[in-house]
């Protein structure tokens, strides 16, 4: 931290009246919701209020820190916010860029009277919300902006781009504690966000939700390999004429992880594309679950869709749910989707021992390229080395001794 | 006896069914060896069995090779005593390039015959001079192994990998299998180039036609789970005229 940065920090929190009393509703309703359970439709794999039990005190923090097992995970790029629970620290070149307005997401009252958060999840995270950004960008950045999270909260950020926009986000979320995250993203006609996430620790419940203007396009990649709880969550709505989503997930669950990716992306104007490939690598006792619907309007038109989630289970006991969902209510589009649930190639396996290569080695190669042809979408060099280093650690460690194997 | 291939009565099983039945076959070094045989005689599980695939256990008798008792090595522990097996059909492996795949293979090989590893730039070199004597480009060496080759460029792949690993014995498994002349002349071509007095050959094939690229010292018929007859490479031809119907019989009685 250099003297020059912005810090907003936790020990000034003060709320207007307006925003206190809604604040109050907020976790008056919630408490009324509690923390979602199989029994809603939308947690029906995830039950997260199991899944949290005895892990957060009454005020919904973590009641022991985890260990962070990931390597330091960082890029290089000047533009950069952290959040460390207590604080927010914007850099001093990201201020100085002329390009970006960034402000406490606390003072943002117009934003924050105007929600109101039916679900559980945001309704908390309205209710015990300490910090985030309200980031508006103006004008294209060259290098991407990095968040770095490394301490519990309840966050939440407005991310706007202005038209024409082009901007790189690379949030890393390595906390030690619970993060419930909020982040509302729009894009104005012709702006493009490439929006990667990389969470390796902690247990996170996060909401992105995206408004796409016309032409717009949203590259979303998640990439997850935490020993915990984590439910990313991603509501897409294409409002304009041309806009382009993708949405890539790359997941590892290893033992005691639970990973849930839930992607709910809705054409609501013609013309308009979405891409969704989600790769998941199952191992030990770990969770994963891919739930991911597609709605198309009745007067969305000549819309492009697909689909595809494939996982790896390298143990008996592994599991993966998969949930693919379509509604089309228009009569001249092309959607496709495809699920596949499997084990490690023996043939492949035997092809590569068969050149020298020793058993753990050729496994972890064959996950690497599994996972790789999703990540070389990520078109930031730094940003796709930095995941893919990520990737490789991460499976170096996994428990391949139960390995299965498909007949 | 003091062959660089050395297989002696050789029985073995796949899915509880004997395919090897008391096979016997020596390749010195230096020598290249055809196996032909209709199909179902054995010849691709002898490959197997030979390079250590999961499944295709001998039973009984011995293999080995260069002195190294090949039936008790994992396939990787036969790949490090010069164990080199060319696919009859090469897989397809999607997100590793054709280059990262080489370099783990080679380096592990290294690893495993006590050699140091190449570094990234010895190891560039390496691999464009071999792939450009098997007039592949850079591009074929990044892509994904194998994944949108042609027939032709898989096999080509094959003999890239035998080149870049240096076995003492290659087993070739149908390599013609799916090639036509052209492609079937620049495969050959690469194999003869790795002919030495140290490297040995066994050539599976159905056709004479491989054989005319890939000049064998010696052709055995295989039926039924065993060698039933043995010569030069006048054998061959005999077989191209008459088929295996003598053989089939004979192996029968």
């Amino acid at each position: 931290m250099h003297s020059h940065d912005l810090v907003f920090s936790r020990s000034n929190l003060e709320f207007s009246p307006a925003l206190d009393d809604r604040r109050s509703s907020a976790l008056a309703h919630a408490n009324s919701l509690g923390m979602p359970t199989r029994r809603l439709e939308a947690w029906h794999y995830t039950d997260l209020r199991q899944l949290m039990r005895g892990k957060l005190d009454e005020n919904f923090s973590s009641i022991d820190g985890q260990s962070d097992v990931s390597s330091k995970v960082a890029i290089s790029s000047p533009y950069h916010i952290h959040f460390t629970g207590t604080e927010v620290i914007v850099s001093q070149a990201l201020i100085n860029s002329g390009a970006v307005t960034v402000s406490s997401i606390l003072e943002s009252h117009d934003y924050l009277l105007a929600l109101d958060e039916s679900d559980a999840m945001p309704a908390y995270n309205m209710a015990l919300l300490n910090g985030g950004c309200d980031i508006h960008v103006s004008a294209s950045l060259e290098e991407p902006i990095a968040m770095y999270y490394s301490g519990g909260q309840h966050t939440r950020h407005k991310l706007t781009l202005s038209e024409g926009v082009f901007l790189q986000l690379f949030e890393v979320m390595s906390a030690s504690q619970y993060v419930n995250l909020v982040v509302d993203t729009n894009l104005s006609a012709h702006a493009h966000l490439q929006h990667t996430v990389l969470h390796s620790s902690g247990d996170v419940v996060s909401l992105n939700r995206v408004s796409l203007g016309a032409d717009a396009q949203f590259d979303k990649h998640i990439v997850c390999a935490s020993n915990s709880v984590a439910r990313h969550d991603v509501e897409t709505a294409i409002q304009g004429q041309g806009a382009r989503a993708r949405l890539n997930g790359v997941v590892i669950s290893d033992a005691r992880a639970h990973i849930d990716l839930t992607s709910a992306i809705r054409h609501q104007a013609g013309n308009t594309t979405s891409a969704t490939l989600v790769r998941s690598v199952v191992a030990d006792t770990g969770r994963a679950v891919f739930q991911g619907k597609i709605c198309v309007d009745r007067d969305a038109q000549k819309v492009e869709a697909v689909q595809n989630s494939n996982a790896l289970l390298l143990s008996e006991q592994a599991s993966m749910s998969a949930k693919p969902e379509l509604e089309i209510y228009a009569d001249d589009v092309a959607c496709a989707h495809g699920s596949t649930i499997g084990e490690i190639d023996r043939d492949a396996l035997f092809f590569l021992r068969s050149r020298g290569i020793p058993e753990d080695e050729a496994i972890a190669l064959l996950l690497e390229g599994f996972l790789s042809e999703v990540v070389a979408e990520v078109d930031n060099d730094d940003i796709r080395l930095c995941v893919n280093g990520f990737i490789s650690d991460r499976l170096s460690q996994l428990d391949v001794s139960q390995i299965n194997f498909e007949e | 006896m003091t062959g660089l291939l050395n297989i002696e009565n050789l029985h073995a099983s796949v899915g509880g069914s004997k395919i090897l039945k008391g096979l016997s076959l020596n390749v010195g070094a230096g020598e290249v060896h055809a196996i032909m045989g209709p199909n179902g005689s054995g010849k691709s599980t002898l490959s197997y069995v030979l390079s250590g695939r999961e499944g295709y256990e001998a039973t009984e008798g011995s293999a080995s090779l260069d002195g190294n008792d090949l039936l008790v090595l994992s396939p990787e522990e036969r790949a490090y005593v010069g164990m080199f097996l060319a696919f009859q059909y090469p897989l397809e492996i999607p997100g590793v390039t054709n280059m990262t795949f080489l370099k783990t293979a080679l380096n592990a090989i290294r690893r495993g015959r006590g050699e140091q590893e190449l570094d990234a730039a010895q190891f560039l070199r390496l691999i464009r001079e071999k792939a450009k004597s098997l007039g592949m480009s850079d591009e074929m060496l990044k892509r994904p192994l194998n994944v949108g080759f042609s027939g032709g460029e898989k096999k080509r792949n094959e003999v890239l990998q035998m080149a870049v690993l240096e076995p003492r014995l290659a087993i070739l498994d149908e390599t013609d299998s799916g090639l036509d002349i052209d492609a079937l002349k620049t495969v050959s071509e690469g194999v003869n180039a790795m002919r030495n007095a140290d490297r040995s050959f066994v050539v599976i094939t159905h056709y004479q036609r491989l054989l005319d690229y890939i000049k064998p010292d010696f052709v055995h018929v295989m039926a039924r789970g065993r060698i039933v007859d043995s010569g030069g490479p006048e054998l061959a031809l005999k077989l191209e005229k008459s088929g295996y119907a003598d053989y089939l019989e004979t192996a029968d009685a």
